[in-house]
């Protein structure tokens, strides 16, 4: 009966109550979908690191003197518990045969079964012969599968492409097996990647290369990815905490909206509050009434404008950012309704509690 | 049923302090049928609305069916209300979104909540519709489409809802012809008849005369019964 009387008081003033409904949609929607945007530049940024958060890269320290690790230093690292990638790089003249143009490109040396680790998404069937290149060294040579590159004067070809990963393969790049690597260009490694299965060892195989390789002097430099990753996404939660910042305020004027309704409508209904009070009804009663009427416009306001927000934020996120949505993001959706309850909740406190409280004999005397 | 004993009601008006009770003492018997009646400004509203446990007296004491109303909070007057007293009023004060059937099973739903089912409601409701005289058909009629006389019909039903021993009724028939305020009279005669202690305020000699006793008030002061 309250929540019935409450629809029919909200259907009394259709205009007014679709104004107060349209406030709340506007505040949740700018609510929802600004989180969603926040969330899809996080998903989008965050997939360029993708696969590269269980990595720990250790570098020589050039400013020592060090420019390589020796093969005992691998050795001495193939203690920690988990995968060591020695990887050699050097920069060279290349030949893009058939096209008689020469170029520079940084060549990579790994072992064929350690590519698989570095997510490079190539099929990992690297042979002596042949070789990956990067999209970049593809688009600028424009060169693609299948052609024949001349390092050294001996003719690889090309079996993939890859997209350069941040922090260990660079751009403009050429992938050749180790062991033909080091018949060019001899045995030493630039760095060395430890590839961390469980991403909760970062810190002790940090800790552990710090003390096999670091005693004595600061021999290496040891980089995690981890730390990088989390502080983006710390970065990319607060962006998102300020949007959401931004479509509050909307949802805050939307709540001035409805208090405004609200005290109009205690008002307007000074004596039905005066009658009810004689005929029985308490504080309470009155105050269910009004929080019924204010909580029906915001569940349906808050419904609404999470619907919307999610077919708005699919278009942005998929159209705009061209990343997918991701299922997180709904939490934004689900922090927006609770604002929206919660505000038209809160705004029609005062008026509740101002009409419960009204003196019943002032109220029944008023027209 | 109820005392008054040495009730003072002051309203501060500008510099002036208006009483408008001024040491009024008053017993009305169980099943007694009482008029109050004097011009407007005398005081019979703001009695009426002591006695409803609506408003505080400054001073004296009140006791409805025994219970001492003067130190009681809001939460508990509003309890007495629910209990003991049925309110009719001059402008029949019906919620205009409810049907009548609605309207009367208004302070049911106050008094039981969802203790008493809706079915128990509606039947309590028709019954006391019944009791008021309306006719069945007008149950689920908007009070602005009933007459004047069938609003007050409904108003006295909503009254009766709670099963109240007192009813106490604000000039009743004041916005009805003669023909249908008598009607209402009757109505409320029959009711007296039937148990109920009933207060009508009024200034209106021809509904007084309709009590079995007239209690004049001037000033705020008692003058005659």
């Amino acid at each position: 009966m309250y929540f019935e009387m409450a629809k029919r008081n909200l259907k009394r003033h259709t205009l007014r109550s679709i104004l107060a409904l349209l406030g709340i949609i506007i505040g949740v929607m700018a609510i929802s979908s600004l989180g969603i945007l926040g969330g899809g530049l996080k998903e989008g940024i965050s997939k360029n690191f993708e696969g590269v958060a269980n990595f720990v890269v250790v570098f020589p320290n050039t400013g020592e003197g060090y420019l390589h690790f020796t093969k005992r230093d691998v050795d001495k690292l193939r203690k920690l518990n988990c995968k060591v990638i020695p990887i050699c790089t050097k920069s060279d003249i290349v030949y893009i045969k058939g096209k008689n143009k020469k170029t520079y490109a940084s060549i990579y040396g790994i072992k064929k079964e350690d590519i698989k680790y570095l997510n490079l998404g190539v099929d990992n069937k690297l042979s002596d012969t042949t070789i990956y290149i990067d999209s970049v060294f593809s688009n600028l040579n424009d060169v693609n599968k299948n052609d024949m590159i001349l390092i050294k004067n001996v003719s690889f070809r090309i079996r993939g492409t890859y997209n350069s990963s941040f922090f260990i393969i660079s751009q403009n790049s050429i992938i050749l097996s180790q062991k033909t690597y080091k018949r060019f260009y001899g045995d030493n490694y630039s760095m060395v990647v430890l590839y961390v299965k469980n991403k909760d060892d970062i810190n002790n195989i940090k800790n552990e290369t710090e003390n096999i390789m670091n005693k004595k002097e600061k021999k290496v430099i040891i980089l995690s990815m981890d730390t990088l990753l989390k502080s983006i996404n710390d970065a990319m939660d607060k962006l998102s905490m300020f949007l959401i910042g931004i479509g509050s305020i909307s949802l805050l004027v939307a709540g001035i909206g409805i208090g405004n309704v609200m005290l109009m409508s205690t008002i307007e209904r000074t004596k039905e509050i005066g009658v009810m009070k004689s005929i029985g009804a308490s504080k309470r009663d009155i105050m269910i009434l009004f929080i019924y009427e204010a909580l029906i416009i915001g569940i349906i306001g808050s419904l609404i404008g999470a619907l919307m927000s999610v077919v708005i934020g699919y278009l942005i996120v998929v159209f705009l950012l061209k990343s997918s949505l991701a299922w997180y993001c709904l939490i934004y959706v689900l922090i927006g309704i609770l604002f929206g309850v919660g505000t038209s909740l809160i705004s029609a406190l005062y008026p509740a509690y101002k009409a419960a409280t009204l003196d019943p004999i002032k109220a029944l005397r008023s027209e | 049923m109820i005392t008054l004993k040495n009730v003072i009601k002051s309203y501060i008006m500008g510099e002036e302090i208006i009483y408008a009770l001024n040491n009024v003492s008053l017993k009305i018997d169980e099943g007694e049928f009482v008029s109050i009646m004097g011009p407007s400004g005398s005081g019979k509203s703001t009695l009426l609305n002591i006695i409803g446990c609506l408003d505080k007296p400054d001073k004296g004491e009140v006791y409805i069916d025994n219970v001492k109303t003067n130190d009681l909070n809001d939460n508990q007057l509003t309890e007495i209300r629910r209990m003991k007293i049925g309110f009719v009023f001059q402008q029949f004060n019906l919620i205009p979104l409810l049907s009548a059937l609605e309207n009367v099973e208004l302070p049911l739903i106050f008094k039981y909540r969802s203790y008493m089912s809706s079915e128990d409601k509606r039947k309590r409701a028709l019954e006391c519709l019944k009791m008021a005289e309306l006719d069945e058909k007008f149950a689920n009629h908007k009070p602005n489409q009933l007459s004047g006389g069938q609003q007050q019909r409904v108003a006295i039903a909503r009254a009766l809802a709670n099963n109240p021993p007192i009813l106490l009724c604000d000039e009743p028939t004041g916005a009805l012809d003669s023909k249908t305020g008598g009607k209402v009279m009757e109505l409320l005669k029959k009711l007296n008849k039937s148990g109920k202690t009933v207060v009508v305020v009024t200034h209106d000699i021809n509904v007084g005369k309709v009590a079995d006793r007239i209690i004049n008030i001037r000033d705020g002061k008692i003058v005659e019964e």
